[in-house]
């Protein structure tokens, strides 16, 4: 396996002229708004996705790797700290937030690049540079200022956020019946076209549930998504195999079937 | 001009003051006060009647002693003595009631002594200038042959005093109780004025939340700028929700059709901002529509609803209203689908404060239950159906 640090990923898919931007709030008139007035400060800029929710936001993420990420803070679903934790610096995040909310306090701490609702056009322009300034060039360097100061003030600011209680039981339909799965039992997760197949040491079952939003709902410490598609107890993992050049897959204890690891998750298997 | 303060009058006045401001000073600041406003009185131009008055009752008392035998000036020293003592030892008792009334045996006893040793000295005068020489033996022959007079006259004379200085703190002690009383029940009226008024403050700060009256400009702006068709609808919402709510912060208590007709523009707000994320339903049975309530409580109920339940869940939900009257008590319920009430939750300021304002209004007669209901969470308020007399 790879013992070297896991450098940041850079999102190198992107030879045109016009960086890649990520916008995400719940409210439509102040997503439209914030659409608009980028429009007029930075009229390059290509908006790849405009989410409605945490959740949306960062499947959009890993569906078209944005360079920038302009993230309301108080989503459903996932928040917009908590989208920015999972981006981890491989993209310049700039939250957007509304007037009177606590966290902007820690936000003048100056590890983050904020704006405040209703976007003002000059305000936006100065955050716009900033972030501009240290865009990856094509083979650059990584985006974020400081990335583990922005990890800090995150994490804390994750912790002021009202956390959801984690899902304990699936209620899977099969046949006739309901089936209630522990979560605690699941192997893993998967999406399948519109359903997602619950994968668990009992057998397997289909949900309707979508699997960006199950993400939300399940401990991050014991199931970790390995894919946009696929979510994995860390219980059942036996072994990462790198098997190519930017290809890695896990093995499960027990099973035959292997899964999918992509590229913006393999930098959490690493040898010690 | 009248004179403030003896400090600012005539010489003799101000000499007077600086010899009297000591003894001012022992006496507590509600004695002390009264104490300058007698003299203030005594001893300027309106106290001539008292002079005057004093005057005869000391010319009276010599001529009667005098008429009795004594000779003249040993009348008038007497009377002087006797009629500077007395209204000094009324004043004290008029000024400092509690003084006097805690030391009653000793003062009474004191007044005895005192009595029985002045009416012998009176005695061995009278003796001495009826005789035209002092002669002990004599004295003590006559005084006890006379006693049996003597000792009950003095007794009585010295008790009658007493008595009628006892009278005067009495009276004193409860004209101050009274006064007391009166300036504690103000106290509290105070401060229930400023309870209310400091709740009111609260429902100011509860209802019109910076961030909302911001957060729905921003939206309303931004249709404006656009030429959106939803501009016009949210502006009359807000408008018909920020004339409510102005017009609940004057009252403690609204009716509950009013409370909810400021609830309906509040969720029109929030479904304009969240889309269709937001559904919401009002029910109030006419039965119970004039029922009064803390205002302000059904609209931080259905704040709630939306900040805490709806918004956080990614599927949206429905916010219902309902209120109906069942036997003596008008229920009333805001649910919503959109998030489980969170395990060991705690009461925030807003269900603090409503929950304070309606035992105020109903004492314990009144309920506020929050509890999870059908994926969301419901919050129950009952209330007695007949509105107590204010």
């Amino acid at each position: 396996m790879n013992s070297t640090v896991h450098p940041t990923v850079l999102p190198t898919a992107h030879p045109t002229a016009h960086p890649t931007v990520l916008i995400a709030d719940d409210e439509e008139a102040p997503r439209a708004q914030l659409q608009a007035a980028l429009a007029r400060v930075w009229p390059d800029a290509r908006v790849v996705a405009a989410s409605a929710n945490g959740v949306d936001a960062w499947d959009a993420f890993l569906e078209h790797e944005p360079q920038v990420a302009l993230l309301d803070i108080r989503m459903p679903g996932l928040s917009g700290i908590e989208v920015a934790q999972r981006i981890d610096g491989r993209a310049a995040v700039i939250f957007v937030s509304a007037y009177g909310d606590h966290a902007l306090a820690a936000f003048d701490a100056g590890a983050v690049d904020y704006v405040v609702k209703p976007v003002d056009d000059a305000r936006l322009a100065q955050a716009v540079e900033r972030v501009r300034a240290r865009l990856p060039q094509p083979g650059g360097a990584a985006v974020s200022a400081d990335p583990q100061a922005l990890q800090a003030v995150l994490a804390q600011l994750a912790g002021q956020l009202a956390r959801r209680p984690a899902l304990e039981v699936i209620q899977a339909g099969v046949g006739k019946e309901v089936r209630l799965i522990r979560v605690a039992e699941v192997v893993y997760f998967e999406a399948d076209a519109r359903y997602t197949r619950v994968v668990h040491e009992g057998g397997e079952a289909l949900i309707r549930t979508p699997l960006k939003e199950l993400l939300a709902q399940l401990d991050p410490q014991q199931f970790w998504q390995v894919h946009r598609s696929v979510i994995v107890n860390h219980r059942h993992v036996a072994a990462a195999v790198r098997v190519d050049e930017g290809q890695m897959h896990l093995t499960l204890r027990g099973r035959p079937e292997t899964l999918p690891v992509s590229r913006h998750f393999q930098g959490r298997f690493r040898g010690q | 001009m009248t004179l403030r303060s003896l400090a600012e009058g005539n010489r003799l006045q101000r000499w007077y003051w600086r010899w009297a401001s000591p003894y001012y000073a022992r006496l507590g600041p509600h004695a002390r006060e009264q104490a300058e406003a007698i003299d203030l009185f005594l001893y300027s131009r309106r106290g001539v009647g008292f002079w005057i008055g004093m005057l005869c009752a000391v010319t009276g008392s010599t001529v009667g002693l005098s008429m009795a035998g004594w000779s003249v000036p040993s009348a008038l020293v007497v009377s002087l003595v006797a009629w500077a003592a007395l209204p000094l030892g009324w004043l004290s008792a008029w000024l400092q009631p509690e003084r006097f009334l805690g030391r009653m045996r000793r003062g009474v006893a004191a007044a005895v002594v005192l009595g029985f040793a002045g009416a012998l000295t009176g005695f061995a005068v009278g003796h001495a200038e009826q005789h035209g020489r002092f002669d002990p033996a004599l004295l003590a022959h006559e005084l006890v042959s006379r006693l049996h007079v003597i000792a009950p006259a003095v007794l009585l004379v010295v008790l009658g005093l007493a008595f009628l200085q006892w009278v005067i703190a009495r009276v004193r002690r409860q004209i101050l109780e009274t006064e007391l009383e009166r300036v504690s029940l103000q106290r509290e009226r105070d401060a229930a004025a400023r309870q209310a008024a400091e709740a009111r403050l609260r429902l100011l700060q509860g209802q019109i939340h910076p961030h909302f009256l911001f957060n729905t400009l921003s939206a309303l702006q931004h249709w404006v700028d656009t030429g959106d068709a939803r501009a016009p609808a949210l502006l009359r919402s807000l408008t018909a929700f920020l004339r409510r709510s102005t017009d609940a912060l004057g009252r403690d208590g609204l009716a509950l059709a009013d409370e909810a007709a400021m609830a309906d523009h509040y969720l029109a707000i929030q479904r304009a901002r969240l889309g269709e994320r937001l559904a919401y339903a009002i029910e109030i049975e006419p039965a119970v529509a004039r029922v009064e309530l803390p205002s302000g409580l059904l609209l931080t109920l259905v704040e709630n609803a939306v900040e805490h339940g709806v918004a956080p869940a990614l599927a949206g939900g429905v916010v219902s209203v309902r209120a109906r009257a069942r036997g003596a008590a008008c229920e009333l319920s805001v649910h919503n689908t959109g998030s489980p009430l969170p395990a060991g939750w705690a009461d925030g300021v807003g269900l603090a404060n409503s929950r304070e304002r309606l035992a105020q209004h109903f004492g314990d007669r009144a309920s506020l239950v929050l509890e999870p209901a059908d994926g969301g969470t419901v919050a129950r308020v009952s209330l007695p159906l007949e509105t107590p007399a204010p």
